[in-house]
């Protein structure tokens, strides 16, 4: 049959384009449909691929060869010009970020599991240090106490060890840290990295809220808390405004906690829990 | 559902079953459409512009017609007798008592008995 030129000698069916051409965009369809198909599949395995890799439960397995450098700063936090044990808390707003700054004083940092005495007035601080999975109740990430290691894992990858009343903060997923934490019966655990040599570490959850942080500013350890709801990029930003140069996260939001200060007067911050999780961790400051 | 062929001029629409149509004869500028009864429909459009009309109203189902030459389309439902030394064609069915007696150039008669043959062979064809 011959192409349409209307030509004296010319015989086609009429509508036979139609039917080449429903043919062709139904071959083109189908083509676009396998590729849609692909680019799906393709992009829900890269999904899979990283959120096995960030967010499952890798508490019960050997570290492997790990691509990031473990850095520590290594401090002690003792001082012999004063006798009383507190906690002097500041107020500092860098770029619209207001901040307390919480500095204790002749104390010594150490982990708890389960919530600390209130009454203890030996403890002159006191805030969440790990978080705790909600499907399980497990501490998330490696958690050792005096010695014994209680969690696996490093779905966080910033640190913190304790090692013979001296603080080491750092980011790693394999560290000999924590080898040397269970060894010398020391403390470890792990939170979400903030900063790193005065550099700023983003992080995954983008909503805001309020932050707290265990930081390092000029060889001493602090704490600190914005005052505000902020986003983790804000309140990362603001640390190292303030002259931070490493620092890991503390458990933020409405956990609670609390400080004594130089009258010894006991001064709270975040929610009481009504029920509180039996592994409930906390970084306490007692009197040395 | 049936489908119809609406036609329109400037005047008047004739809405049409496409087995009432035998064939549609050209003239120039205007087209004559001629039906099983012998009634007959002037359009003033050509022959080209009604194959695109019957194509774009019908789909698929416009393929029960055949353009034949430059001045024909036929509804190859109806095709009885196809002389190609006579350059002559045929167009009756058992459901009409009328027969249309056409002529058309040999090379267009020759290339429709070849399309008809191979029709046979394929079944492509809605004849």
């Amino acid at each position: 049959m011959s192409s349409k030129n209307n030509k004296d000698n010319e015989v086609y069916i009429l509508g036979s384009d139609i039917e080449e051409n429903k043919k062709k965009s139904t071959t083109k369809l189908k083509w676009i449909i396998i590729f849609c198909i692909c680019l799906i599949v393709a992009i829900a395995g890269i999904i899979i691929l990283l959120s096995d890799k960030e967010q499952a439960p890798e508490y019960y397995f050997e570290p492997e060869i790990s691509e990031q450098q473990s850095v520590t700063i290594t401090t002690s936090n003792t001082e012999s010009s004063e006798n009383q044990s507190y906690t002097s808390a500041t107020t500092d707003t860098i770029n619209d970020v207001p901040l307390n700054i919480f500095v204790t004083h002749n104390a010594m940092m150490s982990l708890t599991v389960g919530m600390p005495d209130r009454s203890d007035s030996t403890i002159i601080f006191a805030a969440m240090a790990a978080d705790i999975r909600k499907d399980n109740q497990e501490i998330v990430g490696d958690f050792v106490l005096s010695g014994n290691q209680i969690t696996k894992g490093v779905a966080k990858k910033g640190f913190c060890a304790i090692i013979n009343n001296t603080i080491s903060i750092g980011v790693g997923e394999d560290t000999p840290l924590l080898q040397q934490a269970i060894e010398n019966k020391g403390f470890f655990f792990r939170q979400y990295p903030l900063v790193l040599n005065g550099e700023l570490i983003e992080n995954r959850p983008k909503n805001k809220s309020i932050r707290r942080a265990l930081a390092m500013r000029n060889e001493q350890i602090i704490m600190i808390e914005s005052q505000n709801t902020e986003s983790f990029h804000d309140f990362t930003q603001a640390l190292i405004d303030i002259g931070v140069s490493d620092a890991i996260y503390l458990v933020g939001g409405d956990a609670y906690g609390w400080y004594r200060d130089k009258e010894q007067t006991r001064n709270e911050f975040g929610k009481e829990l009504t029920e509180i999780p039996q592994n409930i961790s906390y970084i306490v400051w007692r009197t040395q | 559902m049936s489908k119809y062929l609406v036609l329109t001029n400037s005047n008047e629409v004739v809405r049409v079953s496409p087995e009432r149509i035998v064939f549609i004869l050209s003239d120039g500028n205007y087209s004559t459409m001629t039906l099983e009864n012998k009634d007959e429909h002037l359009f003033s459009f050509n022959l080209a512009s009604f194959e695109k009309i019957i194509e774009q109203q019908l789909g698929t189902d416009a393929q029960t017609f055949i353009r034949l030459g430059k001045s024909l389309i036929i509804n190859g439902r109806y095709i009885y007798y196809v002389n190609v030394s006579k350059q002559q064609i045929v167009l009756s069915d058992s459901s009409f008592s009328n027969k249309f007696t056409l002529s058309a150039s040999k090379d267009a008669l020759k290339a429709l008995k070849t399309v008809l043959e191979d029709s046979i062979k394929s079944r492509r064809i809605g004849i």
